[in-house]
């Protein structure tokens, strides 16, 4: 026992000896390696990992704050602004602890560049049957077919976001919440469509002043005090800057982080809005004007011809701009970091980049990106109602961009410059024969189209029932506000790209559509426009010579037959072909033209900027009038009753809906009427059991995402699909059915090589 | 030879520390959400796996067996590996400050790790004699590297895709690490040692 105890004993001093042997030899192991193997340690380390967030997240390309403090300090290369988290402020610490400079850091957010919904970008989203994926839908068809650029709305992003900062809102297109985004870029790495980019959060100004007690702020010496003045929200074109409780403040969200911010060059003189990175003023080269001249430029006026003079004549009514007020309009875009233009224009024109080439000088590189989109900026500049003014953020506080003026000028550019040879017209590609594809109608839908497929290598011929081409910018706008030889320009890139137009043809009752595929033809496409006018259904109606309809009248008017129809001519409707039919027949000769509308001026579907010049050429406008019955003697028009009306509730159109007033009849005395409430497609040159799928608006029903009819190969674009629309919309609808004859000839090309 | 590259096959695959044996998996889960920092991580763990086991290996046989002091070992073994740990903190930092700046805070984080604990304790268990022990420190130390890459690069793409909420974060990544180690059971019988 006692031996035992004895060993034991023993044996546990050994143990101590041994656990403290080694101990002590491991601690001088250490001891002298750190002395020997010592690292001269710079103890600003230490004091700039003290100043870093510790967050370890690694962002700044170290493992740890240790470390980049480490690297920040010892190695030159570092840049004192790589943590992300801390911000501009420990960029400022770091750097001003190293003596190395900080650049400005911007900490980045994701943004969602589509917008959807509109044009068709997002609207596809529920084309793709059985599929969730955005990855998977864009590798089988490609995904959106009219814009390469479009959010296909599954939510890849969303499902991808760790932070939960991105959600799906009404119209499919995400949403980021710039609180939550923490700028990792998974989202961006996920998306196929590119819709989602990092972009530089680093607003041009913050408020320094954060007190919001008047009183107070009077009382303290404060020398960056903010007093509410309001100069700096004057300046901001965008209206990021509130001022509320005499502080200003700057809205991130809807500040655009302008290229040359106008709100920095305001001087406070309170200091209290301050530039948040190293802006200098030098944006402004001597000569020019700087930012804030800039943004107090007022929308420069295009030329117009006298009214009472033009009315007389069919020469061109708006001259457009010349090159000094258009360099001034030019410099009034402030080229937005995400363009709301661009994203409302049908297609997509990328109005910001061609802006900014202009700006620069370049304007072969403006007609180059115009060109991408527009294949015919010249009309398009003319009489497009440019819905993308409408979106500039110019608009929210001063006047939109003048956006079709440059388009038109860019257009007008290109024209001259092709005609003097110093650039050429697009040509098919050499060697490339795809086949043989059929469009009928040579409006801006079937040429849009034509341009698209033969620019591919496609051979294409454009069967045209009239004698000239155009369409309804041919046949329905008149001479005044679409030249000719803008028209004939079109052709003549057509006929570069080897694209035959064979007029006088097209389909009728004998020619049936099938009979297309037989000569080869592999796709065949519908672009054959809305030329029915509607009827008004009132008593009277079609029974008196001198009731004509409105494109009736306007095609014979645009074909040559310049004959005045009557003395008093009375034009029902308040659409851009009514107020065309009204201008074209003072321009005729005639005196007395009258329009009558049943809602009121605001109402009014057609251009403002149209109905402001019919009256400026005096035409006599009857507002809240509501036609009942053409009268007529002898089978001549005497007249029409029409009756007072008011306006109630909004319908679904969003247009207060007319009410008649009971007893408010009287007669309007005119010798000639011309109908111009509305169109459709004219299916009357569709051979019996063509078995197309025919919409109760004798438009043709397609499939959204393709224009694919019914028919195996039968598209159908344009007026044709929508009824009437704008010239744009067939341009988009051109493009999109284009793409979409392409993807089909080559998904039967790939079948043929395969049997 | 051969008996070598079968053992090191062994640490690797079949018996993998972490698929099999179950060890180490604090920084197999905390470690793994991100590929870049497994690779590191990685690269640290069998750096000193291997010195530690060196340094075991000689304090088993020559201090502790001769003093009978073998019951002894494990708390040896804890000394052992700390120390050795700030052995190489030291001198990766004097002699290769890019490896350093690599592992960074992840070279701490293995002081008190049980893989780097084991790989010594059942070196001397099994009697391996010093090349054996290293060559089976090495095997063990790529054995558990490749585990936590495989589950990084999962985790990574299980980042993008849509998880059901109550499986979110840890939940789906022992299910996966559970999946994995049934797939590692399948080596299992590949080589009879």
């Amino acid at each position: 026992m006692f031996i035992l105890s004895v060993v034991s004993l023993s044996h546990s001093v050994t143990l101590v000896i041994v656990l403290g042997a080694l101990a002590l030899a491991f601690g001088l192991l250490l001891a002298f390696a750190a002395k020997k193997l010592a690292v001269a340690y710079n103890p600003l380390i230490d004091e700039v990992a003290e100043e870093l967030p510790k967050g370890q997240c690694g962002q700044c390309g170290f493992a740890g704050c240790q470390q980049y403090a480490e690297a920040v300090v010892t190695r030159p290369e570092v840049p004192p602004n790589l943590c992300v988290p801390g911000g501009n402020d420990v960029a400022q610490i770091v750097s001003i602890l190293t003596g190395k400079k900080a650049a400005e850091i911007k900490p980045r957010k994701a943004v969602v560049l589509c917008r959807g919904g509109r044009g068709g970008t997002s609207a596809q989203k529920f084309m793709y049957d059985g599929l969730d994926d955005c990855i998977a839908a864009s590798q089988l068809y490609g995904g959106d077919l009219a814009c390469e650029f479009s959010c296909l709305g599954f939510g890849n992003c969303v499902r991808a976001c760790p932070y939960g900062a991105l959600s799906l809102d009404g119209v499919g297109v995400p949403t980021v919440d710039p609180v939550k985004c923490t700028g990792c870029g998974l989202c961006v790495s996920v998306c196929p469509r590119n819709v989602i980019a990092l972009v530089p959060t680093d607003k041009p100004s913050v408020v320094r002043c954060r007190n919001q007690d008047p009183q107070e702020r009077a009382e303290q010496i404060c020398a960056m005090s903010c007093v509410g003045c309001g100069h700096c929200k004057d300046i901001c074109p965008h209206g990021a800057i509130t001022v509320k409780n005499n502080v200003a403040s700057v809205d991130y969200e809807r500040c655009q982080s302008c290229p040359e911010p106008a709100c920095l060059v305001v001087e406070c003189k309170f200091g209290a809005i301050v530039p948040n990175h190293n802006f200098k003023v030098p944006y402004t080269e001597p000569g020019k004007l700087n930012p804030v001249e800039r943004i107090e430029l007022a929308r420069q006026n295009e030329r117009h011809l006298d009214p009472v003079e033009r009315a007389k004549t069919f020469d061109e009514v708006n001259l457009g701009m010349e090159k000094e007020k258009i360099d001034l309009e030019i410099l009034r875009c402030v080229r937005c970091t995400i363009p709301a233009c661009t994203e409302r224009c049908p297609i997509h024109n990328r109005i910001g980049e061609y802006v900014g080439l202009l700006a620069k000088g370049d304007e072969i590189g403006a007609i180059k990106v115009l060109r991408e989109t527009n294949p015919m900026p010249s009309l398009l500049g003319r009489v497009c109602p440019h819905p993308c003014e409408s979106k500039c953020i110019r608009g929210a506080k001063a006047e939109a961009t003048s956006i079709h003026a440059i388009e038109r000028y860019v257009g007008d550019l290109e024209r001259r410059l092709k005609k003097e040879g110093k650039i050429a017209r697009p040509t098919p590609p050499a060697g490339v024969d795809l086949g043989r594809v059929a469009i009928i109608g040579a409006g801006p839908a079937g040429i849009t189209a034509a341009f698209d497929l033969a620019s591919k290598g496609y051979k294409v011929t454009i069967f045209e029932r009239s004698p000239v081409s155009g369409g309804m910018t041919h046949l329905g706008i008149p001479e005044y506000r679409l030249p000719r030889d803008v028209i004939d320009d079109i052709l003549e890139d057509l006929r570069s790209l080897k694209v035959e137009i064979k007029y006088g043809e097209g389909i009728d009752k004998n020619r049936p559509l099938k009979s297309f595929f037989e000569q080869d033809y592999q796709a065949l496409l519908l672009a054959i426009g809305a030329y029915k006018g509607l009827s008004l259904g009132i008593e009277g109606e079609g029974q008196f010579e001198g009731f004509i309809d409105v494109l009736e009248f306007l095609r014979r008017v645009n074909l040559g037959d310049k004959t005045l129809p009557g003395k008093k001519i009375l034009v029902i409707g308040g659409g851009n072909s009514a107020i065309d039919a009204a201008r074209t027949s003072l321009r005729l000769g005639c005196a007395d033209v009258n329009i009558v509308y049943r809602r009121s001026k605001a109402e009014m579907p057609a251009n403002p900027e149209e109905i402001e010049d019919a009256e400026k050429e005096k035409v006599t406008m009857h507002y809240l009038v509501a036609p009942v019955r053409i009268t007529g003697e002898a089978g001549r028009v005497t007249g029409m009753e029409v009756i007072r009306c008011e306006l109630g509730e909004p319908d679904a159109s969003g247009r207060r809906r007319p009410v008649p007033i009971k007893g408010s009849e009287y007669h309007i005395a005119a010798d000639v009427i011309i109908p111009a409430i509305s169109q459709k497609p004219d299916l009357s040159c569709l051979a019996q059991g063509h078995g197309l799928s025919i919409s109760r608006w004798d438009s043709f029903e397609v499939d959204e995402k393709t224009l694919e009819t019914n028919q195996h190969g039968i598209f159908a674009a344009g007026d044709a699909v929508t009824g009437p629309a704008t010239v744009v919309q067939a341009v988009a609808a051109g493009h999109r059915a284009a793409s979409a004859i392409d993807e089909f000839c080559a998904a039967r090309r790939k079948q043929a090589a395969a049997a | 030879m051969f008996e070598y590259l079968l053992l090191f096959l062994s640490a690797v695959l079949i018996n993998n520390f972490v698929l099999t044996r179950f060890l180490g998996l604090c920084i197999f889960f905390g470690v793994s959400s991100s590929f870049e920092a497994s690779l590191g991580m990685g690269v640290a763990v069998t750096a000193v796996m291997v010195v530690a086991s060196f340094f075991g290996w000689l304090v088993y046989f020559f201090v502790l067996t001769p003093l009978n002091l073998t019951f002894f070992t494990t708390i040896c073994f804890v000394l052992i590996v700390a120390s050795t740990v700030q052995m190489v903190d030291i001198v990766t930092r004097r002699f290769a400050p890019k490896l350093y700046a690599m592992w960074g805070i992840y070279l701490m984080l293995i002081a008190t790790n049980c893989v780097v604990l084991s790989v010594p304790l059942i070196n001397v268990e099994n009697d391996f004699n010093l090349v054996r022990s290293l060559v089976h420190s090495v095997g063990a130390g790529i054995g558990f590297w490749l585990a936590i890459l495989i589950m990084a690069s999962i985790r990574e793409k299980l980042a993008h895709s849509e998880v059901p909420e109550s499986f979110k974060g840890l939940g789906i990544a022992f299910v996966t690490a559970g999946l994995l180690s049934l797939a590692f059971l399948g080596f299992s019988g590949m080589i009879a040692l």
